[in-house]
């Protein structure tokens, strides 16, 4: 079976056939489940449509589906599947505690902003590498989260990013303070599908993970062990 | 004794489905008194895993474990494989469904027919019975992450170094891990301290310093040498030039970020809380992965002064050890993933007055 259609299975709330390797986990919904058990139950919970019209980008070790306001980005072996995000609206789940932990991500008075090494990701062409990085630029300067006002400090950290052909396909985690006095802290991700042109970013469209942006927003800010 | 990249057959269990980890077949390396069901050492550390605590064959401890076997935590030493038979009986009457997931298994060859594992797990259960730590069921989900390095022989574990993520177990079934550790150092203030020398040893240990030795080609010496850069000498933005800038980092309690200002986060809070650290690096190990990338695991301990006061709480003024256990992944030459385990709840623990002076 391929990782797709196995992804469009489990993305139903189906169980696979040995698919998804024992320490696959899904990020989804603000929050990290581990296991086959608990990411069908997540999938059931909230199924994931991939029809006919879905935005499809493949390569070595990665796969990534953009529906709508929607994507799912998996690391794969062979066509069995390691890790899977997925991004968009949606209820955020309640998370675990965890200990919050004060950070610079920029080490530098002046302001990075994408964290990026293309050694990182070799499936990504130079010129992807290029069109990502400027995605990246554009997410640091434009995000803006829940429709609000722009976020205080927004920082793009590179998790995945892969070519194939002229299009390809990135996953940053953002790490942003919000917007008001007191601050809201931590990171979410978004995805974008990508296509290069003469060497160059010709245009993309990105998906902001809304529920685990909701959850960073409703998240308290513990920096110690607590109860 | 072999280099860390020697064996190319014997594959780390990354990216494989389970079927084909524990599927039987004949020999891919010399094991000599290893049973002749071993295909290799990392099938040895997956299958007797899966034997003893999903199959549910505990008996099987008897002739996996040596009887004079040292297991260390940092909640005390425990010795003999008849104590690994009663705790692995009394975890699973809790979480009798437990699944013990391999995510890897780093080893290395010692010499002298000694082979050592460092085997990263996530143990998938349901909190169903009632345990001395967890306290009454309450049928939660826990999935904490374990790292046990194991010294072997000869089919038989002779020493034990095992950390486990415990204080997120604890706030996985909503329990209240200072009030468990307060409890616990109440009850570690009882009775006979001698039983509680073993800390004050180690952290003696600690502080006379001592790395275990690490040849420049080594993949562990770049992970390395950040760590010792950073709580040795304070350098933390020089250590974390080892990292990728968009590193994966996850510690203990549920940090998990991206980064290398983060992992110097992580670092800082300890760092922050512990005045006049000692480190040492205890032990290493490294093997190939899939698509070049390269595994490295560091057992490593600090000691120190609990003299800040931040995550932890006030300062107590107690002196502190931690054990603990990194997994890293490291592509084109820079680190891409940190996967750090220690027992935090035993570090509370220790701050409430608790396993001896």
């Amino acid at each position: 079976m391929s990782a797709l259609t196995a992804l469009r299975r489990i993305a139903d709330g189906e169980r696979p056939n040995g698919e998804l390797l024992p320490p696959c986990r899904l990020e989804a919904f603000g929050v990290e489940v581990y296991g086959e058990e608990a990411i069908v139950q997540s999938f059931r919970s909230a199924p994931f449509e991939i029809s006919a019209s879905a935005e499809i980008i493949a390569a070595e070790g990665h796969i990534a589906v953009f529906e709508g306001e929607h994507a799912l980005f998996a690391d794969l072996h062979g066509e069995d599947i390691a890790r899977i995000w997925r991004l968009g609206p949606g209820e955020p789940a309640t998370g675990e505690p965890a200990i919050g932990v004060p950070f610079d991500p920029d080490l530098w008075q002046s302001r990075r902003e994408v964290a990026l090494r293309r050694e990182d990701h070799p499936a990504l062409s130079k010129n992807g590498a290029t069109a990502v990085e400027a995605i990246g630029r554009d997410l640091a300067r434009k995000w803006q989260s829940g429709g609000g006002p722009g976020d205080y400090r927004v920082r793009p950290f590179l998790l995945r990013a892969f070519s194939a052909g002229e299009r390809g396909a990135a996953l940053f985690a953002v790490y942003r303070l919000g917007p008001l006095a007191q601050r809201s802290a931590g990171f979410s991700l978004a995805a974008a599908t990508f296509q290069v042109a003469g060497g160059k970013l010709s245009g993309y469209t990105l998906i902001p993970d809304q529920a685990g942006e909701t959850a960073v927003h409703g998240a308290v800010w513990r920096p110690r062990v607590t109860t | 004794m072999s280099r860390w990249n020697d064996h190319p057959q014997v594959l780390s269990p990354v990216g494989r489905r389970f079927a084909e980890l524990i599927e039987e077949g004949p020999r891919r390396q010399e094991l000599p008194g290893y049973e002749p069901v071993y295909r290799d050492f990392v099938d040895y550390i997956v299958r007797c895993t899966h034997r003893i605590w999903e199959q549910k064959d505990i008996g099987l401890c008897r002739t996996h474990y040596s009887k004079d076997c040292v297991m260390h935590t940092l909640a005390g030493p425990q010795v003999g494989s008849e104590v690994v038979v009663q705790n692995t009986i009394g975890a699973l009457a809790m979480s009798s469904d437990r699944q013990v997931i391999a995510e890897d298994v780093i080893w290395s060859d010692e010499g002298d027919g000694n082979l050592y594992s460092s085997h990263r797990i996530v143990s998938s259960s349901t909190h169903l019975g009632d345990d001395a730590t967890l306290g009454p069921a309450t049928c939660h989900e826990a999935g904490a992450r374990t790292i046990a390095d194991c010294l072997c022989r000869e089919n038989r574990i002779i020493e034990e170094w095992l950390v486990r993520d415990n204080l997120r177990a604890v706030w996985q079934v909503g329990g209240n891990p200072w009030e468990l550790a307060r409890s616990q150092a109440a009850a570690d203030r009882e009775g006979d301290q001698t039983r509680h020398a073993w800390r004050a040893a180690d952290i003696a240990r600690v502080r006379a310093g001592g790395d275990v030795a690490i040849a420049a080609d080594h993949p562990a010496k770049l992970p390395a040498a950040a760590l010792i850069s950073a709580l040795r000498h304070d350098l933390f933005g020089e250590a974390a030039h080892a990292f990728s800038p968009a590193a994966e980092i996850r510690w203990p309690s549920n940090r998990h970020g991206y980064g290398r200002g983060y992992w110097i986060g992580c670092l800082t809070q300890l760092r922050g809380a512990l005045q006049l650290p000692a480190i040492t690096i205890d032990h290493i190990a490294a093997r190939p992965l899939p698509h070049g990338d390269v595994a490295v695991a560091l057992r490593w301990s600090l000691a120190g002064v609990h003299a800040g006061s931040g995550v932890w709480g006030p300062a107590s003024g107690r002196d502190l050890l931690v054990l603990a256990i990194s997994h890293y992944r490291l592509r084109a030459g820079a680190i891409v993933e940190d996967l750090t385990v220690f027992d935090e709840l035993a570090v509370l623990r220790q701050i409430c007055g608790g396993l001896g002076t």
